[in-house]
């Protein structure tokens, strides 16, 4: 099945931009010369056909660059995974935080698939850091794609609030090292390596001993199946007592704590269960929370 | 000629070039040698470019207007217009040309005036943030549209009145605005007023005290508020004419006639910021003692208390510069090391909250040393009235002498001039002295002051113990209230001051000694001391010294107090000259004078509206009530303070709900019962946000009609109106009042609605400003018309009409012998008042805050048998705030610094200081881009670090120390936290939506001059609202914008009212004390707005502090800044020694 991509103008503007400033201050301006000739005639239309117009133009360029073909490249490297997909939407983002692949809402028919990844401009301009970051995404779209996998977003929802926050750091760590072992050992490029794989599962999982936490790198690094339960599973399994991280969310009012507090009392953990039926006193709760408990507690009593 | 940009810019190139060449003098210069050039602006190129930079400042026109915000100085700018658009003001250097009717000029000291407030509002006029039109709230449209339902828990989340800012505000045009509001206040009345009214508000858990002043009217549970109503007397005060016109409405719900019907309830301004020195009308009967600026100079000893005269009241604070150019000492007595303490002779630091007990120290000294004006305390204070010690309370002539009758004081001053009632004059009665002359008690009367009382040959004792026998033939003990307070002062000798207070010693001794021995000597106070619980207490205090030394009355002395300019006085009233004020506020709705050439004085005035402080909305909208174990059930708030309850908020110029202390207990459990609120503004402020109807309002250069205002602490009467168009669809703010009015009349089809504003809907608002001018003792005589056609000065300006320039309190009192407006006609040490003497406060007495104490709360610290309190039952470890607030408990020092508060215990170690910023007014400017970048250590218009709510965000300034023994870096994100008992509101959970958007999260900037346990964080931010969260989370940017309504906030999360909460104090809700009107000359016993009852006190508050978040960029490391080795508590060895004087040591001369 062809693939339709799309590409969201804001993003195609900004990345050609980026890249005639970058050959411009490389002195080569064969390019910002072409843009112009091209773009400055195009002040001439009504206003209403401008925007077309330019669009047409970025698409062009963004062609010609070389960018539409990396794209299509990783999804070529992929197809196998993603032969259901219908299209994919390359959309604008501003943080790195917000980029990410995910599957579109189904729309009529719905059974079509569709896949959206918000990527910053920036991006574009390492071509070799643009591919690692495609192939890393498409290959959770595949995942989300496949029935293997088993992707099922509301067995996250049946987590209670207090508790999603952490339940989702955990999960994102754990799948992104699946991925990144998979495209290892298929001889493409991870976006992250081994390293820091481990670094981002240390601060998710704080509590384990290193040999632990070299087991469970080991264990989703080398899973070349790994399904939806069994990720989810390591994300709210809850192995021996945690210290907790400073600056994590307490998982009461997910406000980031330094100020973690241990709950030994009946009085407190009872009020707290009264609004948090699943908290459990190794999950932690920040000093704020005890005090309000605990204070709770003595009224109540 | 169709020519596009690009051709343009073709055309342009190519032509220059030519032209370039063409040029001889160019071709000439470029050939020719450089040496050769000898006058290189012959040869230059053209330099008609630099035309560009000099027509910046070029304009069509100018005008005049006031800068009127909050902070006190009303200062006259000239703008300057080009192409209709107002581009800039400038100082109008006016202030030496005006003049009054007497031929008096002012000082040309007053130039310049403005600061960076003024020169920034054309940034506010186009701004993002201005309101553009009038909004109805969505769900209340709604509500409206269904027919006003009762409103239960289902319908109050059906209208979203429990989620007002979650809802969205729809455009409406002005008709379509009026009509609902006044649809709904149509409405509201009918369904509050009569038995059917009180049995839903009772069914509503409203108590039945609260009925006391609602006598039937659904009217009377409508709170209208004209914020700061001086700023603009026909606009803002223009409120409270509103208020009385809702009587005409009563005649329409209830069927009853004028002698019935009853108008809605004014709100407080000054009392409810917490502006006001609350202790003042126990001392002199005055609502507050403030002076001309200008004044400042004649003082020799300057003690500035919690006040900060370098930061603030920018205008005007050269005057306390000019202090030290003059040759005063100068003394600040503040817990950090403030801006003025820089500039004083010596500074004391000073515990926060413990100022009582250093001036109490301060008297001690000066009555041990004899140090005290032993002939001024005779004639002008009470210390030599005699006080019964069984008692308690001051002697009285008919006690002692059989057949007593008081003498006809008739001609006095109290009944001539102060208008003092023969019925009043009968309640305050006469008091005794010892006299010396004659050895034997000698009746004296409130007219007994000063040379009055050397006239009578009568020398009152001050010290000694006597009996006097009474007309029952009972011995009692009598002793002057002299001789009282030398056993009073027995429990604040040096040691135990020192202890209390943490001052030193050797400054509390010299500063005795300063008072002792230099004149004059003022004392100015400010937010810094009366913004805690027991304001009323140290502000009696800072009397003392000044009593005790003569010095009040005098230039250059007294004690006085600027924080918002709430003087309505400087347009009384009086029997000779007419209502004043009153006159425009409270003229007979049944009544109005529709001659527009009819004199002030004849005005009718009938007050149908009744004042009501603010604070007890803020208390959950009830008054102060206890069950207290001795008494059971018993109530605190006076019958005069009594609150009515609320549902229906009309509030304009005014951002109420960001401004009130605990504002999201308000916004969560007290506002949904309200079922209207309206919110008149230029801006959108969080209390738009929070609204139902919000109404757009002019500008001060966009008014149309003309409006007036003054000033507490400059002598300038002022009338302008705007010079540009209104650049929206906005209306004057009177102008809204009065079609407001005029729609409910159309609904009504009752004409005296519109007769009512008929000047104001006729534009002619200038006959209602010549009828306050008739009518007020400052200001009869002046003709508007003279007034604009620049008689007096600048157009628009002439001086008001004072007894002295600069004016001066309490002058005529001491120079001319007039009684002080107390009921002893003397200034007043001591309050007899049943109230006090159960409180425990009958002297000035040192007690602890409610909460802002690391000892036992609210603890009267004393030994003094002539204090006797009752503390109701109330156990001493009882943690309830109510039961803090009432629990009087009388314990020595040595006993009270044993204790510890609970809170401390628990690590609320800090004390919270919020006082003014100088790049704001309050809540105005504070979103102002230029003035949010420079507020704060965090300014960045690029916003780099995605995180900050906006171009600038608000800062807790912290001890360094303090700080690294929390783990918390210069720079990082820091939550404040106060009692999780009750805020940030009552009932708070952590998995909350709401509490996401209340708690306090803001940068914390390392400041060495704050001491270890006190924290600094700047008053009047923008409260972080629902939306602003959501947008701050939302938004790819991170601004915490708000969608929809584009409200900007200063946080990121909470706000500074997250940590601070209602307090009900009962000193400020006495129905017993007898003091001035503040707007006219008589008296008035117990409750009026803005002059006694319940001051906010955002200080009484303890904090923790808890790091949440890296200060580096992105949340990750230390804050740049912090990392340079430059910044203060994070010195460099490198910049230790520059500190330290010794990067450039200079060799010893040999």
């Amino acid at each position: 099945m062809l693939i339709r991509l799309r590409l969201e103008p804001r993003l195609l503007e900004e990345v050609v931009h980026l890249e005639l400033r970058r050959r411009q201050e490389g002195g080569d301006t064969s390019l910002f010369d072409e843009y112009h000739r091209e773009a400055d005639s195009l002040y001439k239309l009504a206003p209403e056909h401008r925007d077309g117009e330019f669009a047409a133009l970025h698409r062009r360029l963004f062609r010609k660059v070389g960018f539409e073909g990396r794209i299509t490249e990783a999804l070529s490297a992929q197809r196998g995974e993603l032969a259901e997909l219908e299209s994919l939407t390359c959309l604008r983002t501003l943080r790195p935080e917000d980029e990410g692949a995910d599957l579109a809402a189904p729309v009529a028919p719905a059974t079509s698939r569709a896949a959206v990844v918000r990527i910053r401009a920036a991006r574009f301009l390492a071509l070799d850091d643009l591919g690692r970051f495609l192939d890393h995404e498409l290959v959770h779209v595949g995942d989300l794609l496949s029935a293997a996998f088993g992707h099922d977003p509301g067995s996250l929802t049946a987590i209670s609030p207090h508790r999603r926050r952490l339940v989702q750091e955990r999960y994102r760590a754990a799948w992104a090292t699946c991925v990144d072992g998979r495209l290892s050992r298929h001889g493409r490029r991870p976006l992250a390596g081994r390293g820091e794989h481990r670094e981002a599962l240390h601060r998710c999982f704080p509590a384990l001993s290193d040999l632990e936490l070299d087991g469970l790198l080991d264990r989703l690094w080398n899973d070349e199946r790994p399904t939806h339960a069994r990720l989810l599973a390591v994300a709210v399994g809850r192995g021996p007592r945690e210290p907790h991280q400073p600056g994590a969310p307490c998982p009461l009012c997910g406000f980031p704590t330094h100020d973690w507090t241990d709950v030994t009392d009946d009085a407190p953990i009872r009020a707290i269960h009264l609004d948090v039926p699943d908290w459990e006193p190794d999950h932690g709760l920040c000093e704020r929370c005890f005090e309000m408990y605990e204070l709770r507690s003595l009224t109540q009593a | 000629m169709d020519v596009t940009r690009r051709d343009f810019l073709k055309t342009g190139l190519t032509a220059g070039a030519v032209l370039g060449w063409s040029q001889p003098t160019l071709a000439l210069a470029a050939l020719a040698p450089a040496v050769e050039v000898d006058n290189p602006l012959e040869v230059y190129p053209a330099r008609d470019w630099e035309k560009v930079y000099r027509d910046q400042y070029r304009y069509d026109s100018s005008f005049t207007w006031v800068c009127s915000p909050n902070c006190t100085h009303e200062c006259r700018l000239r703008a300057f217009v080009r192409n209709g658009v107002f581009l800039r003001s400038e100082q109008n250097y006016d202030s030496h040309k005006v003049g009054d009717i007497m031929g008096n000029t002012a000082t040309p000291s007053w130039n310049p005036r403005g600061c960076l407030n003024g020169y920034t509002f054309q940034r506010r006029v186009y701004g993002p943030y201005r309101l553009r039109y009038p909004m109805i709230r969505k769900g209340w449209k709604q509500w409206a549209d269904d027919g006003f339902p009762e409103l239960t828990p289902e319908t109050k989340t059906k209208y979203k009145f429990d989620a007002r800012g979650q809802d969205e505000l729809l455009r409406a045009t002005w008709d379509e605005a009026y009509t609902y509001a006044a649809k709904g206040m149509m409405a509201i009345a009918k369904r509050y007023s009569g038995d059917e009214g009180k049995k839903r508000l009772l069914a509503q858990g409203y108590p039945e005290e609260m009925f006391t002043h609602w006598d039937g009217a659904g009217t009377r549970t409508f709170k209208c508020r004209g914020g700061m109503g001086l700023l603009g007397v026909i606009g803002k005060y223009g409120m409270y004419r509103f208020a009385n016109t809702l009587a005409l409405l009563d005649t329409h719900v209830r069927g009853v006639g004028p002698d019935k019907a009853r108008g809605g309830r004014n709100w407080s301004n000054y009392t409810w910021h917490g502006d006001q020195a609350p202790g003042q009308p126990f001392v002199h009967g005055l609502q507050a003692s403030d002076v001309d600026f200008n004044e400042l100079r004649f003082a020799k000893l300057h003690i500035g208390m919690g006040k900060n005269l370098v930061e603030n009241k920018r205008p005007d604070n050269h005057y306390f510069i000019e202090l030290m150019e003059r040759g005063a000492k100068i003394v600040c007595i503040v817990p950090e090391y403030s801006p003025p303490a820089s500039k004083a002779d010596y500074w004391i630091p000073v515990r926060p909250n413990s100022d009582t007990a250093l001036l109490l120290g301060l008297s001690r000294i000066l009555i041990d040393e004899k140090w005290y004006d032993a002939p001024y305390v005779k004639r002008f204070t009470d210390l030599s009235l005699l006080v019964r010690t069984d008692t308690l309370k001051r002697l009285k002539p008919e006690e002692i002498i059989p057949g007593y009758t008081q003498p006809d004081i008739s001609r006095g001053a109290s009944m001539t001039r102060h208008g003092l009632t023969p019925e009043y004059r009968k309640r305050v009665g006469d008091f005794v002295v010892w006299d010396a002359r004659t050895n034997a008690p000698r009746a004296i009367t409130r007219d007994d002051v000063g040379d009055r009382l050397t006239e009578k040959g009568i020398d009152p004792v001050l010290e000694g113990r006597f009996t006097a026998k009474t007309v029952d033939g009972k011995s009692v003990e009598v002793m002057p209230l002299f001789e009282a307070y030398k056993i009073h002062l027995k429990d604040y000798d040096l040691d135990t001051v020192h202890e209390i207070t943490h001052a030193p010693k050797e400054l509390i001794r010299r500063l005795a000694r300063d008072i002792a021995t230099i004149k004059p000597v003022a004392i100015h106070i400010g937010e810094g001391i009366n913004h805690w619980f027991h304001a009323t207490l140290v502000n009696r205090a800072a009397y003392l010294p000044l009593m005790l030394t003569g010095n009040v009355g005098v230039m250059g002395s007294g004690c006085h107090t600027w924080a918002g300019n709430y003087k309505a006085a400087l347009f009384q009233g009086s029997e000779e000259t007419g209502p004043g004020f009153k006159g425009w506020v409270a003229e007979d709705p049944f009544n109005p004078n529709l001659d527009p050439a009819a004199d002030g004085k004849t005005i009718r005035e009938r007050g149908y509206a009744y004042e009501e402080e603010v604070g007890y909305w803020a208390h959950g909208d009830k008054p102060l009530i206890v069950d207290t174990p001795r008494y059971g059930r018993k109530v605190f708030t006076g019958t005069t303070h009594m609150p009515t309850p609320t549902k229906v908020m009309w509030v304009t110029n005014v951002n109420l709900i960001n401004n009130a202390k605990w504002v999201y207990e308000l916004i969560k459990n007290v506002n949904p019962n309200v079922e209207m609120i309206m919110s008149t503004d230029i801006e959108m402020t969080a209390s738009c946000e929070y609204s139902d109807i919000v109404l757009a309002a002019n500008s001060w250069v966009e008014m149309e009609r003309y409006e007036v205002t003054a000033s507490c602490s400059n002598p300038f009467l002022q009338i302008w109106k705007g010079g540009i168009k209104p650049v929206y669809d906005t209306r004057d703010d009177q102008l809204i009042l009065a079609q407001m009015a005029a729609k409910l009349g159309e609904l009504l089809k009752d004409r005296r609605f519109a007769d009512y504003w008929k000047f104001s809907l006729e534009g002619k608002t200038e006959v209602y400003i010549q009828r306050l001018l008739d009518s007020s003792t400052t200001a009869r005589g002046y003709k508007v018309s003279d007034i604009l056609a620049g008689k007096y000065g600048e157009p628009g300006v002439a001086l008001m009409l004072f007894r002295t320039y600069p004016r001066e309190p309490f002058w005529e009192q001491v120079t001319e012998s007039l009684p002080f407006y107390t009921p002893t006609g003397r200034l007043q040490a001591y309050n007899d008042e049943p109230e006090i003497i159960q409180y425990g406060e009958n002297f000035i007495v040192h007690r602890e805050g409610p909460e802002a104490t690391p000892y036992l709360p609210n603890a009267i610290v004393s030994t003094n048998p002539l204090i006797r309190p009752d503390d109701y039952g109330i156990p001493r470890d009882h943690v309830g705030w109510e039961e803090r607030t009432v629990r009087n408990l009388k314990l020595p020092w040595a006993e009270v610094k044993q204790t510890q508060n609970p809170l401390w215990a628990r690590g609320y170690k800090f004390f919270c200081l919020t006082p003014k910023t100088r790049h704001a007014t309050h809540s105005s400017w504070q979103v102002t881009d230029w003035h949010l970048i420079w507020n704060n250590q965090f300014g960045d218009p690029y916003r780099m670090d995605k995180r900050s709510p906006g171009v600038g965000e608000h800062t807790l300034h912290i001890n360094p120390q303090a700080a690294r023994d929390l783990g918390i870096n210069d720079g990082d994100y820091v939550y404040v936290d106060a009692n999780p008992a009750d805020r940030p509101y009552i009932g708070w959970k952590p998995n909350d939506a709401f509490y996401k958007v209340t708690r306090l999260m803001l940068r914390a900037k390392y400041n060495p001059a704050y001491p270890y346990n006190v924290v600094m964080m700047k008053h009047g931010a923008f409260i972080a609202t629902e939306r602003s969260v959501k947008a701050h989370e939302t938004r790819p940017d991170g601004r915490a914008l708000s969608a929809g309504t584009g409200y900007q906030s200063s946080f990121r999360y909470g706000s500074q009212q997250s940590i601070t909460r209602s307090w009900l104090m009962p000193m400020h809700q006495l129905d017993s004390l007898f003091h001035k009107k503040k707007a006219h000359m008589s008296f008035v016993w117990g409750f009026e707005g803005d002059n006694h009852g319940v001051n906010t006190v955002p200080k009484e508050t303890l904090v923790k502090v808890a790091k949440a978040e890296d200060g580096g960029m992105g949340g990750r490391g230390v804050w740049a800044p912090a990392t340079t080795g430059f910044s203060p508590g994070k010195e460099s060895e490198f910049m230790k020694r520059y500190l330290a004087g010794d990067v450039t040591p200079v060799a010893p001369k040999a």
